[in-house]
């Protein structure tokens, strides 16, 4: 299928288009020169007075694997009202607001003109699972992290120095499971807490019976992946999250990055708290922001809070136990054998809690005090913080100062003192937008060479909005530009319209994107694994390995020398 | 000057008709051809309401609005939901979900009725002269304990099911008959009034609001304390003669034991044992 987008007002960050009116070929899901496109076959899209922007990449966003699902068993009054119905030939049907169905949360994202989504957290044994899920979840482009931070294996390389060892098993096991990238959650926090503790757990303490430290954890990971080149940084969410006072612990895992190694730190704003208890909390953003403006080799997503209800899903299973005493509600708590432990526990964020509204705050401080756009994005830690489909809503807030000063009025004001927004003057253009959306995730991905962008040869990934940048007023007209953005004029995907004016008009499914490595494990440490894995695991290793016809479509990324 | 309906089943239904259309509020604003045009799904298809049943319209003196169903509506979902006034008489057994929601007005229903009935409801009475199913005047599945029933009256004149007002706050459910397990789940406020035999387990994790259990309970939880005797119960101005034995609990969800649990003394000689604890 031929495509020639017309006329449209382009943000395309990576090739540095800022708004410029220009036409867009497309011809078998790729991106091609306009003037080769053939006009006699092709379809034309009159794009005069629209946004024409490249499809959304999501950094962080629970969407599949087994907590989700777990999730979903929990909280079956989230999925009473939302739901969306079967349509034949054109999408089945779906429910659940914060933990959608997999077909729902694949529509919802196309409708809002995203097409890459990552996975961020999977334990390995339980990886399968994710991919079955995620091979479910039509439209977009998929990439899994793989949750390693507890690992027995490796952390007995770690506890003994071997390192050479260390980063073989780490390339066995990302390949071996189809994963794309290192999440580090909590570091080490299962060991503990396989004993009951771990809560509140520091860079510096001790995790017996290893006898190392979070920080050599973090230190490991983050020089393994330098020396394996892997295409996104460690993925990492802090240590202490969550709890007053962690904005010290979040900065001395920043610090234990030295220059030539790099980190993305998830979800900032849940570890970016001051003070000493939840009586004086405060906003830390401009501690972080100081921090990472001056450091190139630090990357953050902001894991943006909304009111009202979320369910915290996260690995980081003590402090998900801490967070039920508070809720006294519901709680699910799992431990994956030798690999991790998670906790669900659904949270109601509310706009008259002091606490509630700094955190609130804290997400778009963090946003607007870091002055280069590429290395902090958007997210909301779907759905720890809120559903993905508030997405638009943050994009107006960054954009209107307006807007922002309409909601602080509703909110806290015990909390309003405790932070910073009230007095922040920027406003984001809408290449800036386009940038913590798109081009920012893609190149901190490393898939920018064929996502993320409009060049020649990249994938034909696009959307529509019906916002025209010419006559609106992006800091008054707030309201415009949420709705907007929350419904795609189009959504091209692989050259193929899938999204016409917010309404699913064609459904397939996208790629799962994994790494391949060019070199193979050594065979000596292949052999030691072996053995560990018989010690210490339920299940053969042969039956762990995820083989390539077991997912629908596997995309590789070469990685290596 | 009011409005009367008469809504008869035109065949038999095999798959549940979602009827919340079917209310005081939305019949009084319409003529009766606007009526028969009203969308209900039938399984998955879409139906106008009258290819689905037989309406007839009547003038009555009265000030009101009353619909009366005819025949049989056990397939027949969520009648009356989210209704605030008027009146629905079912003339037969009716279905799931009736009076979902309600905020005010009366069902009354000559025969059966379903599971959820009064579910969430905030005010109005529901009556049923036969037997009703589970879940009666609950929340429902997985939602928050503020989501509960938190008023009106609902009277069942035969038996009830299972785990009758989950998660009540205010109101009142009176069961003249017997009833399954699990009466008052999670309860923290309002008023449960079984006359006939419970089958267990009263008042699991109550935080406040009372039980009253006139025949045999079927044995007391162990998270219960016993409190002292009562001659009777006040219920709605009424009094219901025991003598009772009061419980308090749950100490399992709340030390401070508000919810009391009273349960007849001469219809349970198994729990003899507690007038030796009360020292009589």
């Amino acid at each position: 299928m031929e495509l020639l987008i017309k006329n449209g007002f382009v943000y395309d960050p990576l090739n540095g288009i800022n708004g410029e009116v220009m036409d867009i070929g497309v011809k078998n899901g790729k991106i091609i020169d306009p003037s080769q496109v053939d006009l006699s076959r092709a379809k034309i899209i009159d794009a005069k007075g629209k946004t024409v922007m490249p499809g959304g990449v999501d950094l962080h966003s629970h969407i599949a694997g087994p907590k989700v699902n777990a999730g979903r068993v929990m909280m079956p009054g989230d999925h009473y009202k939302s739901f969306i119905k079967f349509r034949k030939g054109v999408h089945r049907s779906g429910t659940g607001k914060r933990t959608p169905s997999t077909f729902l949360a694949g529509y919802r994202y196309a409708r809002m003109g995203w097409t890459t989504v990552v996975e961020p957290a999977s334990p390995p044994l339980e990886t399968r699972h994710t991919h079955e899920e995620l091979d479910d979840i039509p439209i977009i482009d998929k990439i899994c992290f793989l949750l390693l931070d507890s690992n027995r294996i490796l952390l007995d390389y770690i506890s003994k120095g071997d390192f050479y060892s260390f980063k073989n098993a780490l390339m066995w096991l990302l390949e071996s499971t189809k994963c794309y990238a290192v999440k580090l959650v909590d570091p080490g926090v299962a060991i503990p807490w396989s004993l009951g503790k771990g809560y509140g757990m520091d860079v510096d303490d001790t995790i017996e019976p290893y006898g190392i430290t979070p920080r050599e954890i973090v230190t490991n990971f983050a020089k393994a992946n330098e020396e394996l080149k892997l295409p996104h940084p460690i993925h990492v969410h802090c240590n202490k999250l969550g709890i007053p006072g962690n904005c010290e612990t979040t900065l001395k895992t920043m610090k234990a990055i030295s220059d030539g190694l790099s980190m993305h730190v998830t979800h900032v704003q849940f570890n970016s708290y001051l003070g000493e208890s939840w009586f004086d909390v405060r906003s830390g953003s401009e501690e972080i922001a100081k921090y990472v403006n001056t450091h190139p080799n630090i990357s953050l997503d902001a894991g943006q809070i909304d009111f009202g209800t979320a369910i915290t899903m996260t690995a980081d299973a003590p402090f998900e136990y801490a967070l039920f005493h508070l809720t006294k509600w519901k709680w699910a708590g799992s431990e994956v054998e030798n690999e991790s432990a998670a906790g669900i526990v659904p949270f109601k964020y509310k706009k008259k809690n002091m606490v509630n509204a700094v955190q609130w705050c804290i997400g778009l401080e963090v946003m607007l005090l870091i002055e280069d756009p590429w290395r902090v994005i958007l997210t909301t830690d779907h759905p720890n913080g809120a559903p993905f489909t508030r997405y638009p809503k943050f994009i107006a807030l960054l954009m209107s100062k307006k807007y922002r000063e309409e909601l602080l009025k509703k909110i806290s004001r015990a909390g309003l003192k405790r932070s910073i927004l009230p007095s922040i003057e920027r406003e984001y253009t809408p290449y800036e937008i386009a940038v913590i959306t798109r081009a920012a995730p893609a190149k901190l991905l490393g898939i920018h060479s064929f996502k993320g962008h409009l060049g020649v040869g990249a994938d034909a990934d696009i959307a529509i909005y019906d916002i025209n940048p010419e006559t609106i007023d992006f800091s008054s007209d707030y309201l415009k530009v949420k709705e907007g953005f929350s419904r795609a004029l189009y959504t091209i995907k692989n050259g193929e319209i899938v999204v016409k004016e917010g309404e699913i008009v064609k459904e397939f499914f996208g790629e799962t994107i994994a790494i391949k490595f060019k070199e193979r494990p050594d065979k000596e440490v292949m052999r030691d694994i072996e053995s560990k894995f018989q010690q210490y695991y339920t299940v053969n290793l042969s039956n762990f390995v995820i083989e390539d016809e077991e997912i629908r479509k596997l995309k590789y990324i070469p990685v290596g020398e | 000057m009011g409005r009367l309906f008469i809504l008869k089943p035109k065949t038999k239904f095999n798959v549940p008709v979602e009827a919340e259309k079917i209310r005081p509020k939305v019949f009084a604003e319409k003529s009766l051809e606007d009526i028969k045009k009203i969308k209900v799904y039938e399984g998955n298809r879409e139906r106008a309401l009258g290819e689905l049943f037989e309406i007839k319209e009547e003038a009555v003196e009265e000030d009101i609005v009353r619909i009366i169903l005819e025949g049989d509506f056990r397939k027949v979902w969520r009648i009356g939901e989210k209704m605030g006034f008027g009146e629905i008489l079912v003339n037969g057994d009716c279905g799931h979900y009736l009076g979902y929601n309600m905020k005010g007005g009366k069902i009354v229903v000559k025969g059966n009725a379903g599971s959820w009935i009064g579910a969430e409801m905030t005010g109005g009475t529901i009556e049923i002269h036969g037997n009703a199913g589970d879940h009666i005047g609950s929340v429902l599945r997985g939602l928050k304990a503020s989501r509960g029933m938190k008023g009106g009256k609902i009277i069942i004149h035969g038996n009830a099911g299972a785990e009758i007002g989950t998660q009540i706050s205010k109101g009142l459910i009176a069961v003249e008959g017997d009833c399954g397990p699990l009466p008052g789940l999670r309860m923290s406020g309002g008023t449960i009034l079984i006359r006939g035999n419970c089958a267990g387990k009263a008042g699991a994790r109550m935080t406040g609001g009372k039980i009253i259990i006139c025949g045999n309970a079927g044995g007391v939880l162990p998270t219960f304390y016993i409190d002292s005797i009562a001659k009777s119960v006040k219920v709605k101005g009424e009094k219901i003669q025991g003598p009772f034995f009061l419980f308090l609990g749950d100490v399992l969800e709340d030390i401070k034991c508000n919810g009391r649990l009273y349960v007849n003394i001469d219809k349970n000689p198994e729990l003899s044992k507690f007038k030796e604890f009360l020292g009589e």
